[in-house]
């Protein structure tokens, strides 16, 4: 499909690109206790990215048999299309990486099955006032991309990742637990999955109000996930730089962040999800950092917005086949720290551990502005967690908190296997409660 | 294609099947400051075949449309898979051909005065020195969908969304303030002309929030506008009424018993799928159910809410008509369609006449986990003695929506619906389209996040 495309592209004499993406999924859901459904998808899609006469045109289909009509339709469109301000890479060396599983595509249904039913018994057998929850996903993704300059590439990757959540009123108020993995290989993460569903739910059964004032506040990787990824990335991406729209425009080399924040894109760590050995438009994948040591080292770029800032590409252009690309990032890591998270917690005198949250990103998060409902946290209180806080609120600015970024946690852990957080802990800052 | 599908249907060896067949269409133009950054086509087409079996469901999709008995077939299979108790509660057999007939198709503008469109509204939203970019962009979809189920509904309708989305990014120095807007339904090319007014507004708003302060965090009385409270009555309460939420647990099914007292007399939430030309407007929905008006708070009290035929089944009560998919690729679940609190008799003064409160403005994001909710309004303004003074930024509303329902003191008598091009999202289906609305309301007690 890719090559007659690319044919067809060349004797129209416009350069020109053609994406296909194919998927296979399988996905086994339970619901509140229960096998909820069972579903087999099959997808696949065509996006052609034309250059004519200076202007870029863009036409996508799923209609296989169509992609005559769409390479009509995007030359069509570029006459009124923007400039193109870069030009399509030509032929590369592309990094060797194992991203096929064949066990993934082994997996039978009716075994998806039964380990949904094994983690709901076991969480069960422990806690019976939540509704449990599970998604199990397996399948297989293609990327094959192509374009006039002699750019090819195409790789298959198959994924399979496991969701599990517990839901239901303790003590007087809703709570809602979970946990999730994902992996390019088979991890089966029932223990984990059962072991933190069923301790944070015995960690609820005491609810506590709080009274607005200053606390440590533990993030767990979970919650900085939800809190701060949108605040510590948006700001990063090059679309935005590129529109002056970013209050990092102009900063690279300068210190931003806490000497303690070094957050790495590596498109290449083993099994996660993202790992890929291109780009969506064949630009050759490497790990970045984004901050080293709080200073800003890289953005992340698609071949415009790189183009526009006169820097290299940086291998981050993602899309799906119906759309153009914009910049993304892979699998973030932030690295840890010295101490251990048992050892931090034992000496916060006054402190909240947050270990879920309502609310995150919908602040201003280009201004590094964040305000979230502590959905899931725990008071501390000269070491000891002393149970669940209720109607509390965690808000200020990612950048006007770096002084009291005391400290990130040795551990760092998988996030549903998309980034790789510590636990981090900012001291004395405001927490509004409600008691 | 009806005859095709039926055809298939006929080989169906289990206690029900249905194959719904999509066909789409679109255009999207975006400028993003001076340039224009999207100009763009869309095709697709796809299907899926969903069946139920002894309480079990099957639900396969794809875009090719070949080998369809064999789908079927893995469809069987999977249902067969689950044992579970269920059922679909009765519904009339539907035939019907809802053909598009407006005066104003989009499909028919040129693609040329599209752009214009957007360029010309691009031009006033940048129209300040502070505005550093944005991003104005018309979107046109059109749906031609193919239902057919075994016992006998043959449903051929054709749909299509238009509108516009316009936002402002305004810099001072690391200062970044948003603000936006967007517009359109089912009504045509007609309801996305004539937004000057709106584009004035989005560039005037983003640059006012340059000297916005921050608000002090504490628990305050707050007014909300009609477009935040929409999205109070959608995210915070309106996710509630959908039964699927409901059944199967029983302590959730104990607080949304049918005749509780939710609010004060005046509040009434209703959804309502059947107001034509509103985004969340469908004549049938993705079981070939028609739609309705439902009330789910009528004069305080917990009235009703929204079904699938399962979910009626199980609770035995009536399909309402709200199963939907975003498309082919999703299997119907409960969802609302246009949602809103319906008006009462207090004028906007009324409302505002109090010592100290918050004006809350506008949308940026909600976000809800049943009884806890965060919504971020885009400003706000400082009420003192009855007059609105100090302009607000950081403006974020958490609570508990039972006792935020019952705060609710007041409700104005000033209705507005928003659909525009945004959606809901739910169990990764996202973004489907819905409209929501209110009036102004006044709500005490609330506590408000900032510094």
């Amino acid at each position: 499909m890719v090559e007659r495309i690319i044919d067809e592209l060349k004797k129209k004499g416009v350069k020109g690109e053609a994406f296909y993406a194919s998927s296979r999924m399988n996905v086994v859901k339970f619901q509140d206790d229960k096998l909820h459904s069972i579903e087999e998808k099959e997808i696949s899609g065509v996006g052609v990215r034309v250059i004519k006469d200076g202007k870029v045109g863009f036409a996508s289909t799923n209609k296989e048999e169509e992609w005559k009509e769409v390479v009509e339709e995007a030359i069509g469109v570029a006459s009124l299309g923007k400039p193109a301000k870069f030009e399509f890479p030509g032929k590369s060396k592309l990094p060797e990486l194992s991203l096929y599983d064949e066990n993934v595509l082994k997996i039978e249904v009716e075994e998806a099955v039964e380990k949904g039913n094994e983690i709901i018994e076991r969480i069960k057998e422990r806690v019976k006032d939540l509704k449990i929850s599970v998604d199990i996903k397996f399948g297989e993704h293609e990327i094959s991309l192509g374009n006039t300059e002699g750019f090819r590439g195409n790789y298959t990757k198959t994924v399979h990742s496991l969701f599990g959540s517990g839901f239901g009123l303790v003590a007087g108020s809703f709570l809602s637990v979970y946990k999730g993995s994902g992996s390019t290989r088979v991890k089966w993460m029932v223990d984990e999955l059962v072991k933190e569903i069923i301790e944070k739910r015995e960690l609820a059964e005491n609810t506590i109000e709080i009274e607005t004032g200053e606390y440590d506040v533990i993030l767990s990787p979970e919650a900085v996930f939800l809190t701060l990824t949108r605040a510590l990335l948006s700001p990063l991406n090059g679309k935005t730089v590129m529109k002056g729209a970013s209050p990092l425009c102009g900063k690279l080399g300068e210190k931003i962040l806490s000497d303690k924040i070094t957050l790495i894109d590596d498109p290449l760590l083993p099994d996660a999800l993202a790992t890929r050995p291109f780009d969506d438009e064949g630009v050759v994948c490497r790990p970045k950092a984004f901050y080293e040591k709080g200073v800003l080292k890289n953005y992340y770029l698609d071949l415009e917005s790189a183009h526009a800032l006169g820097l290299e590409p940086t291998g981050n252009g993602m899309r799906n086949y119906d759309e153009l690309p914009s910049p993304g990032y892979t699998t973030i890591i932030l690295e840890g720290g010295e101490r251990g998270i048992d050892e931090i917690i034992r000496d916060t005198e006054k402190g909240i551990l947050v270990c879920g949250v309502l609310g995150g990103g919908q602040s201003n998060v280009l201004a590094g502005d964040f305000s979230v409902n502590l959905a899931l946290a725990f008071l501390i209180e000269k070491g000891e967690l002393r149970g669940r806080v209720k109607n509390a609120m965690f808000g200020g600015n990612l950048y006007q908190l770096q002084p009291n970024l005391r400290e990130l946690s040795r551990e760092v852990q998988d996030v549903y296997g998309h980034m790789r957080f510590p636990y981090m802990v900012f001291e004395r800052v405001k927490v509004a409660g409600k008691a | 294609m009806i005859e095709e599908l039926k055809r298939v249907l006929e080989k169906c060896g289990v206690e029900y099947a249905e194959i719904r067949v999509e066909e789409r269409e679109g255009t999207a133009i975006y400028y993003s400051g001076k340039e224009l950054e999207i100009a763009e086509r869309k095709r697709s087409f796809g299907g899926c075949i969903r069946t139920f079996h002894k309480g079990g469901w099957g639900f396969v999709t794809f875009n090719k449309l070949k080998d369809l008995e064999d789908w079927l077939h893995r469809s069987e299979r999977q249902a067969k898979t689950m044992k579970r108790e269920s059922g679909l509660a009765p519904v009339k057999p539907v035939r019907d051909k809802v053909r598009l007939s407006l005066p104003d198709d989009p499909r028919k503008v040129p693609l040329e005065e599209k752009h214009e469109l957007v360029r010309k509204y691009n031009q006033i939203v940048m129209g300040h020195e502070k505005i550093q970019t944005t991003r104005v962009g018309y979107e046109d979809t059109f749906i031609r969908r193919y239902y057919v189920n075994t016992e006998g509904t043959e449903i051929v309708e054709e749909r299509v969304y238009s509108g516009v989305r316009m936002v402002a990014t305004a810099v001072d120095g690391t200062n970044v303030q948003i603000s936006f807007d967007s517009v359109g339904g089912t009504q045509g090319w007609n309801s996305v002309l004539g937004l000057e007014d709106v584009a004035e507004r989005v560039c005037k708003e983003a640059v006012e929030m340059l000297k916005a302060e921050p608000v002090d965090a504490g628990v305050y009385t707050v007014v909300v506008d009609p477009q935040l409270a929409g999205v109070f009555a959608h995210e915070a309460f309106g996710h509630l009424s959908e039964a699927d939420h409901i059944y199967e647990n029983e302590r959730i099914r104990e607080i949304m018993k049918l005749g509780t007292r939710f609010g004060v007399d005046e509040l009434s939430i209703v959804d309502d799928g059947t107001i034509k030309g509103e985004r969340g407007y469908y004549p049938y929905d993705d079981e070939g159910v028609p739609s309705r008006r439902t009330y789910l708070i009528k004069n305080g009290i917990l009235v009703g809410r929204l079904h699938s035929r399962e979910t009626a089944y199980k609770m035995g009560e009536e399909p309402t008509g709200n199963a939907r998919a975003i498309n082919f690729a999703y299997p119907p679940i409960v969802r609302m369609s246009c949602t809103f609190i319906e008006p009462g008799d207090k004028t906007f003064e009324e409302l505002t006449d109090i010592e100290r409160g918050i004006y809350a403005i506008g949308a940026y994001g909600g976000q809800t986990e049943l009884e806890m909710f965060t919504f971020s309004a885009r400003r706000g303004y400082l009420i003192e003695k009855g007059k609105i003074t100090k302009l607000l930024k950081n403006v974020v509303l958490t609570g508990n929506v039972f006792e935020t329902l019952r705060n609710i003191d007041a409700i104005g008598n000033d209705l507005k619906l928003y659909g525009g091009l945004g959606g809901c999202g739910k169990g990764g289906q996202f973004p489907l389209p819905v409209s929501d609305g209110a009036p102004h309301i006044r709500i005490r007690n609330v506590v408000i996040g900032g510094k």
